[in-house]
């Protein structure tokens, strides 16, 4: 405690470069955490589902955005090694008015999903998911966005669904919630019954794709080739993607933007650095007579570069709490989007906020790092010399 | 008999810069007693700083031993002179030297904080050497609030404050005017005097100098008092250090 005394001391010594540059620093990881906060949504869009062997059925030349007849869905559950089919409509929903928060909701055959999304139905108490086949308006709710509204299984809501500009009067059935950590992205989606969302909509029965589970990763080969003759030359050709394939089209989609953020990323804080070393050799530079005292009074060359690294740890932490808390509030303050034709949920986790602190002290340790070396090694007989 | 406190033993120093050599102390031999108080007078140049920064441990003698209390320090590596100094040294500049960020009191505490003391017993050694120069009611105040003397008197504060064997005063009195000279005098003969401490000072000012006990003059890096030897051991200084 009596270092960090001292340490805040020397910090106060001139307010307006201490204020400057952790004003730098602030600003420099509030840049990181939000990006990293959009790499991470990114990210999460892209993972999870895994563990289960699943094939997309999408139209062979537009993807998803060009969609296929729902009845295709009944062919498709009848080919060989296919345990459970559901069409799959997507849409970003929000809960009032246009401003978000913003959901991804997909409109699903409750008794497909059920079969090829057993990891995330298998959480859901198996009553609720009977509501959500009985009832055509069921939804199925991600916790968070639960928790966020106070809402309970059973309510009655209303959410706009922002790509056709319908509103879908829905009953809450269940939860969705990720406890074995394989399917995070779930706790801020939304599903709902397709029968219902097509009607709403007035489309007639158009999907943006198909979802196939499939027996065993062995037969991923035979079904795609089935599928893909079987619609050959038809009306409307299909492409079958593995589930991984999907995520790599979209990474690929993507993949520049997070390059960029990441690139962003470095420079800002690279920046900040130099920036942040130079004001601290500023200062070292101007306090070498008081060095040099303290060696004399005893201070070991160890005691005067861990003093000089706590000021610079302690200048780059608070700030780095600053900027992190100030990105924190951004997203709480209003739900963000990109549009890609995905909708992302921005939420400042705890890990990004962890990396944020941790980048910070290790900006102080780095930063500091140097000045504090020279500064230890002063002599004091010619520091104490000097004019 | 009363063995030295501080033992000077055929001290030499020679400064080398690439090819040039300038020597700056020859042999000195000085002994200290517990209790005395030394006052180091010579022109500039003589060699007065040198030998009191080699005193101190902030510097290392090409030559010779420097033993306290029966401890010699030639040899101890940077990190061990700087815990030797922390213990059993007491500084005092002569441009005061406090940190203008720390109150009086703060300033004080300074050297406590490498000791292993509880903030109370800090507070307690601290009021007590604000006490001694006669600031306890300017123990809040910053240096930029004190006149030169009463930073010098926190100063002294701050060189008693650990107890230290040996207190060391680089021209203590050179930047005051002549109250404040005064006032700084009669603070080190109360040190020496009341609370036996011993101090070796250097100084310009005969008048300062006479208010010790003791007057050792330095002339062209040798002790007065030793110059019969120069003639003598030249050769032989010059043989062994260059």
């Amino acid at each position: 405690m009596k270092w960090i005394a001292l340490a805040l001391k020397n910090l106060l010594r001139n307010p307006r470069r201490t204020l400057l540059t952790m004003g730098a620093v602030t600003l420099a990881l509030f840049i990181f955490t939000t990006l990293q906060t959009v790499l991470s949504a990114i990210q999460m869009q892209q993972g999870g589902g895994m563990g289960e062997v699943r094939l997309a059925v999408i139209e062979k030349y537009g993807g998803p955005r060009t969609e296929l007849p729902v009845s295709y869905g009944a062919r498709l559950g009848r080919f060989e090694h296919v345990i459970g089919v559901t069409p799959l409509n997507f849409t970003i929903v929000t809960a009032g008015g246009t401003s978000g928060p913003f959901y991804i909701t997909f409109a699903v055959d409750p008794e497909g999903y059920r079969d090829c999304f057993t990891s995330i139905t298998s959480q859901i108490p198996p009553s609720d998911y009977a509501q959500f086949i009985k009832l055509r308006n069921g939804a199925l709710i991600g916790a968070d966005i639960m928790r966020q509204y106070g809402w309970q299984v059973g309510d009655h809501i209303k959410l706009n669904s922002l790509l056709n500009r319908i509103t879908l009067d829905l009953v809450i059935t269940g939860v969705l919630q990720d406890e074995t950590g394989a399917n995070q992205q779930v706790s801020t989606q939304v599903v709902v019954n397709e029968a219902y969302y097509d009607a709403v909509r007035d489309k007639g029965g158009k999907v943006n794709l198909f979802w196939l589970r499939i027996d065993d990763a062995r037969n991923i080969l035979p079904v795609v080739k089935q599928v893909t003759d079987y619609y050959a030359n038809g009306p409307m050709e299909v492409a079958v993607q593995t589930e991984g394939s999907m995520i790599a089209r979209f990474g690929q989609f993507t993949a520049s933007i997070q390059l960029v953020i990441k690139i962003i990323s470095i420079a800002v804080l690279f920046t900040v650095l130099i920036v942040t070393a130079n004001t601290i050799a500023l200062s070292m530079r101007e306090r070498r007579k008081e060095i040099a005292v303290m060696k004399a009074m005893g201070y070991t060359r160890e005691g005067v570069l861990g003093l000089v690294i706590l000021e610079a740890v302690m200048t780059s932490l608070l700030a780095g709490m600053a900027g992190t808390a100030l990105a924190w509030g951004l997203f709480q303050m209003k739900g963000l989007m990109l549009s890609f034709g995905v909708a992302f949920n921005f939420v400042v986790t705890p890990q990004v906020m962890a990396a944020g602190l941790a980048i910070s002290v290790g900006l102080g340790v780095v930063s500091g790092l140097v000045p504090a070396y020279r500064t230890a090694r002063v002599n004091v007989i010619r520091a104490l010399r000097s004019i | 008999m009363q063995q030295p406190l501080l033992e000077v033993r055929h001290v030499s120093k020679v400064y080398r810069q690439g090819e040039i050599e300038t020597p700056v102390l020859y042999d000195i031999d000085l002994d200290v007693f517990p209790g005395d108080y030394v006052a180091l007078m010579g022109p500039s140049g003589s060699g007065k700083s040198t030998l009191l920064n080699i005193v101190s441990g902030l510097d290392v003698p090409t030559a010779g031993d420097v033993i306290l209390d029966g401890e010699s320090i030639v040899g101890l590596t940077e990190s061990e002179l700087a815990e030797w100094r922390r213990e059993h040294i007491g500084f005092i500049f002569q441009q005061y030297h406090l940190m203008p960020v720390l109150t009086a009191f703060e300033n004080v505490e300074l050297p406590l904080l490498l000791l292993d003391m509880t903030k109370r017993e800090r507070r307690e050694r601290v009021e007590a050497a604000l006490e001694i120069v006669g600031l306890t009611d300017r123990m809040k105040y910053y240096p930029r609030q004190l006149s030169g003397g009463q930073q010098q008197r926190v100063g002294i504060a701050r060189a008693v404050v650990t107890d230290p064997l040996l207190i060391i005063g680089d021209e203590p009195t050179g930047n005051l005017d002549v109250r404040s000279t005064g006032d700084v005098l009669r603070l080190f003969e109360i040190l020496n005097s009341d609370l036996g401490k011993t101090i070796v000072m250097v100084t310009h000012d005969p008048h300062a100098a006479e208010h010790a006990k003791t007057i050792e003059h330095l002339e062209k890096g040798i002790l007065l008092e030793n110059e019969n030897k120069r003639d003598i051991r030249m050769d032989e200084i010059r043989a062994k250090l260059f």
